[in-house]
């Protein structure tokens, strides 16, 4: 449509097509309705069970790839997008694994390989220990936050609500540390001479 | 390629892998290739942002580079046609459980999160998210037919660093018959990586792929043996299914034009061995014979040898499903006086204004005015012939023929589903942000619920809090959902079109002449 | 010499050869006529419809015209009455326009109407309405049957073309053509007998059409095959010729599901041309997009 555009037809052809003339109707200077009546409504057709399990799929799939690390935003926008609902649905999710940017860096060019960083494999007695903890911040999350619900039009309960949001706060602020944790080389800076020290890293690179 | 299906990647893209894929992948589109630093400049993001969305976008086989000219830096570019690809994701993961069950699904599903694993991380990953009674073997083994019957394609690896021409780019490559070798899988080490006592598998440097083309030959063949099926019936549509069997048996898949020629004693006999359809195999020899006969021209006779040798003929079927496509769409879009004007006009290939009312038996003014709609939405086109006037005097009388240019009304049509597309996940967008508070809180709801009935609460407890949601308030939320749920699935019926399109356009492309050596 | 004379000369020279005869022909017989009184006298016969003019090969031939055909003419008619009589019996049974008869008699307006309008008193001519062009009169023969491309044939009532008929009868022979193939889906003989049994012949259509007394005016197998046509074209038929080289058509179903893109407002829009993200057709400000959702 782009480059053949608009078909302007010459004056011989629009009379070669009988659209100059008695039988076409007058031109007129009433504007015409930006939504002019449709002749017919768009075909309906039932949803099949196959059509809804892929409905359904792909609801799923995008919510799990906003929660993936895959999921980039720019950093200016970071705080606002996470809705207050994001944050909760985070809460409880902290505790299952979310799923890791992975990266296969030897398939690509250096220069997008961060920096490896080598960190200590986290010892599994912490990380377990945290986990826990984090669950049960959950619980007494949930409950602060069924609280709150039910007296969700009472003023009084103001300072109340205060204090869940720090909470939620304090959540996530343990969310993005563990997320920075995960993360590779906050610092990295590429000087561009780096190649070949990157490759002695990569080959024992990220793991799978 | 169209500024439709830019934008329509641009969103795809959005909603996927958010803002940053996005400005990288926009950035990309309008050009053949790109170094990173240009990158950077025109995006505005950061170096460490822009080479994340690289790579994720390099994992998800949407980019590729090259060594720039000068061969110091490595140039980026956008793999356009992958993008829509991402629209079919749920179509490829319904067609793999169709055919592999729920294991194959999943494998399916992991390497589409990821974009490219290696097969061990594939089945890991499985057996952690789904269910883990299910056994690692399991998993092997419907990877590896996955693999044999080509669903699933092997990543080529870079090359070992003697061989390595430029330090800035991997060169990667792979031999032919690795492409489609099964991995190496130790199931001992499977467990052992799984349970943390190892790092990685041996195969931790083979990636995988969905390999997209297998799983559109599915859906090409699926579009034809279902209009075989509803125009000649069931049986007809089984005879199909085997008669495509037996020609990929000697035809690359992705011939262009037709395919090899096959006799109807080889599709005889799979019949034999595979079907229990009575009718078709007292009938079969008639079968073939109603198919080869029919319009739409799906095969050809080539010869007697073998009771009768066929060709399936890509280019006449999809030019037929293309027609009757554009046809349908006319009759929607401008009533079926229209469509029966455009088929006059189609099998006629040159007619007078005059000609066509006559031949369609619709009144004059009529006529007039839908051939000129017509025109004007370039379903149709005007040829003008002119011819020199009786002794050079007076003006050349002309003669103005309507014709139909199938391949330019598929391309404007595509270009309308892409926008189309672009239209459903806009509005989608703007019906979430629309109740966003409501869905927000519906959320919650459930997620506090899910919480509550984990944690063992009573169920009036849980009614309760479900109340939190006023009557009102839970309509409109249903009314939502519906909206939302309908837009996914005029998207994914939206895929089908296009789909349709893409495949008449590979099949009849422009093809040069072979040369003789 | 008179005119007159030189006209009668000149005539007797094209009538004496009844194939006609070419300029040096009458150049040899008529050696006393100066060239120009010659072409003067060759147009006024001409005129006059008693000669005409043709062409064979690069050399034009007159030709003296048959006196019979002017038999109706009352013997008192003048010339201009001849000439535009002439023509329009020229025109056979498909009619003349005026304006055809007014560049070619080269008579003004007002004279020709008059003569018109007097041939028509005599019922001598008659205007008839052409259904090809709306409105414009065609003149024929008073005795002359229109020809079909005049009068539209069954189709045309008064020159309007029944649309609704035309719709009933399309209908009907579709409905004719359906029944057939249900009944040869039964017979369970094979698909290729099937088929055979779902072909109907124009004749058997024409039956079926007559004997249901829908129309009005007696329909010949012609105006049924019209009509098969239009089932053809509307996609719900298939015509197949037979070994005998004449035609058989029976219904066939639609290989395709509606299209995606129809499923949505989009693919139907009327301005889809105009839809962006601004401006006044945006797809959240779509008032078509509101409907469907509703």
């Amino acid at each position: 449509m782009s480059g053949r555009g608009t078909t302007s037809l010459t004056h011989e052809q629009l009379q070669a097509l009988g659209c100059i003339g008695k039988d076409m109707p007058a031109v007129t200077s009433v504007v015409p309705p930006t939504f002019p009546p449709l002749l017919t409504k768009p075909v309906k057709k039932e949803i099949t069970a196959t059509q809804d399990f892929k409905i359904l799929w792909k609801e799923a799939f995008l919510s799990n790839m906003r929660d993936s690390s895959y999921f980039t935003v720019p950093r200016t926008e970071k705080k606002d997008v996470q809705s207050y609902s994001d944050q909760i649905q985070n809460a409880l999710e902290g505790s299952k694994d979310k799923s890791k940017a992975e990266f296969p860096w030897k398939l690509m060019p250096n220069e997008l390989a961060p920096q490896w960083k080598k960190r200590k494999t986290q010892d599994p007695i912490t990380v377990s220990k945290r986990k826990k903890a984090r669950s049960e911040n959950i619980v007494a999350h949930l409950k602060s936050l069924e609280d709150q619900d039910k007296s969700d039009e009472e003023p009084e309960t103001a300072v109340k609500k205060n204090e869940s949001d720090e909470e939620v706060e304090e959540l996530l602020e343990e969310d993005e540390e563990m997320d920075d944790e995960n993360d590779y080389g906050e610092n990295y800076f590429d000087n561009g001479e780096a190649y070949n020290e990157e490759d002695d890293n990569l080959d024992d690179g990220p793991v799978y | 390629m169209s500024i439709f299906y830019g934008k329509l990647c641009s969103v795809i893209l959005k909603q996927v892998f958010g803002k940053n894929v996005q400005s990288v992948a926009e950035c990309l589109f309008d050009s053949i290739s790109r170094s990173l630093s240009v990158i950077i400049k025109t995006t505005n993001l950061t170096r460490r942002e822009a080479t994340t969305a690289l790579a994720i976008l390099i994992k998800f086989r949407l980019v590729t580079f090259t060594p720039s000219v000068s061969g110091l830096i490595p140039e980026y570019s956008l793999n356009r046609d992958a993008i829509n690809y991402i629209l079919r994701y749920p179509r490829y993961v319904h067609l793999a459980q169709t055919k592999f069950g729920e294991n194959g699904s999943s494998i399916v599903e992991e390497l589409i999160r990821s974009g490219c694993l290696p097969a061990s991380a594939v089945i890991i990953k499985c057996m952690n998210n789904y269910d883990n009674k299910v056994k690692p073997e399991l998993y092997r083994d419907v990877f590896n037919t996955m693999v044999t019957e080509n669903y699933l394609i092997r990543l080529p690896v870079p090359k070992a660093r003697e061989e390595v021409v430029s330090e800035v780019c991997p060169t990667l490559s792979i031999e032919d018959y690795e492409v489609f070798l099964p991995p190496d899988l130790d199931l001992m080490e499977l467990m052992n990586v799984q349970n943390g006592n190892m790092q990685h598998c041996r195969d931790h440097e083979i990636f995988w792929q969905i390999n997209f083309e297998r799983f559109h030959q599915d859906f090409r063949d699926q579009v034809m043996v279902s209009a075989v099926e509803k125009k000649l019936g069931a049986s007809a549509g089984e005879c199909f299914k085997f008669i495509l069997k037996t020609m990929y048996t000697k035809t690359n898949p992705w011939q262009q034009s037709y395919s090899n020629p096959f006799t109807l004693a080889e599709v005889k006999h799979l019949i034999d061995k595979s079907s229990k359809n009575l009718e078709l195999m007292k009938y079969l020899d008639q079968y073939v014979s109603l198919i080869a006969e029919d319009s739409l021209g799906f095969i050809r006779k080539t010869g007697d040898m073998g009771g009768g040798q066929f060709v399936v003929d890509f280019e006449r079927s999809f030019e037929e499903l293309a027609y009757t496509t554009v046809e349908s769409i006319i009759t929607e879009k401008f009533g079926s006086k229209a469509s029966r004007i455009f088929r006059v006009i189609r099998m006629k290939k040159y007619i007078e204004q005059e000609d066509i009312q006559k031949e369609a038996m619709i009144p004059a003014k009529e006529a007039k005015l839908l051939a000129y709609s017509l025109v004007q939405e370039q379903f149709l086109q005007i040829k003008t012939i002119r011819k020199a006037g009786g002794g050079g005097a007076g003006p050349a009388k002309a003669f103005y023929l309507f014709q139909i240019k199938l391949r330019q009304i598929v391309k404007m049509l595509l270009d309308i589903c892409y926008k189309a597309l672009y239209n459903a996940i806009t509005r989608t967008d703007f019906e979430k942000n629309e109740n966003k508070r409501l869905i927000d809180k519906s959320q919650k709801l459930e997620s506090i619920v899910d919480a509550m009935r984990e944690r063992g609460d009573a169920e009036e407890y849980i009614e309760e809090i479900r109340e939190t949601m006023t009557p009102p308030e839970r309509e409109i939320m249903d009314n939502v959902k519906l909206r939302l749920k309908t837009l996914a699935n005029a998207e994914l019926a939206l895929d089908e079109t296009i789909f349709l399109f893409q495949m008449y356009l590979f099949h009849t492309a422009y093809r040069p002449p072979v040369k003789t050596k | 010499m008179s005119s007159v004379e030189t006209d009668h000369q000149l005539l007797g020279v094209i009538q004496s050869n009844p194939n006609g005869v070419t300029n040096d022909d009458i150049v040899k017989s008529l050696t006393n006529v100066s060239p120009q009184d010659r072409v003067l006298a060759l147009n006024k016969l001409l005129q006059q419809g008693l000669i005409e003019v043709l062409k064979k090969g690069d050399k034009l031939i007159y030709r003296g015209k048959d006196p019979k055909k002017n038999s109706a003419l009352p013997k008192d008619a003048d010339n201009e009455e001849k000439i535009v009589y002439g023509l329009i019996e020229e025109g056979g049974n498909k009619g003349v326009w005026i304006r055809d008869i007014r560049v070619k008699s080269n008579l003004n307006l007002t004279q020709l109407n008059k003569i018109l309008k007097n041939l028509e008193g005599k019922k001598l001519i008659k205007a008839v309405k052409s259904v090809n062009a709306s409105k414009k009169k065609v003149y024929m023969l008073y005795n002359m049957e229109p020809d079909r491309s005049v009068t539209g044939g069954a189709w045309y009532q008064d020159q309007d073309f029944e649309a609704e008929f035309v719709d009933i009868l399309n209908q009907q022979c579709l409905r004719f053509l359906q029944i057939k193939r249900d009944g040869a889906e039964k017979k369970r003989e094979g698909p290729l007998a099937a088929k055979q049994f779902s072909c109907c012949t124009v004749k058997e259509v024409h039956k079926y059409i007559s004997d249901l007394g829908i129309s009005k005016v007696t329909l010949d197998e012609d105006d049924l095959e019209t009509i098969l046509k239009t089932v053809v074209y509307d996609g719900k038929a298939e015509r197949i010729m037979t070994a005998e080289s004449s035609y058989v058509y029976r219904a066939v179903e639609c290989p395709v599901e509606p299209p995606g893109l129809v499923q949505l407002p989009c693919g139907i829009c009327p301005v889809i041309k105009n839809c962006s993200n601004c401006g006044d057709v945006t797809p959240t400000t779509c008032e078509y997009m509101k409907q469907w959702l509703e």
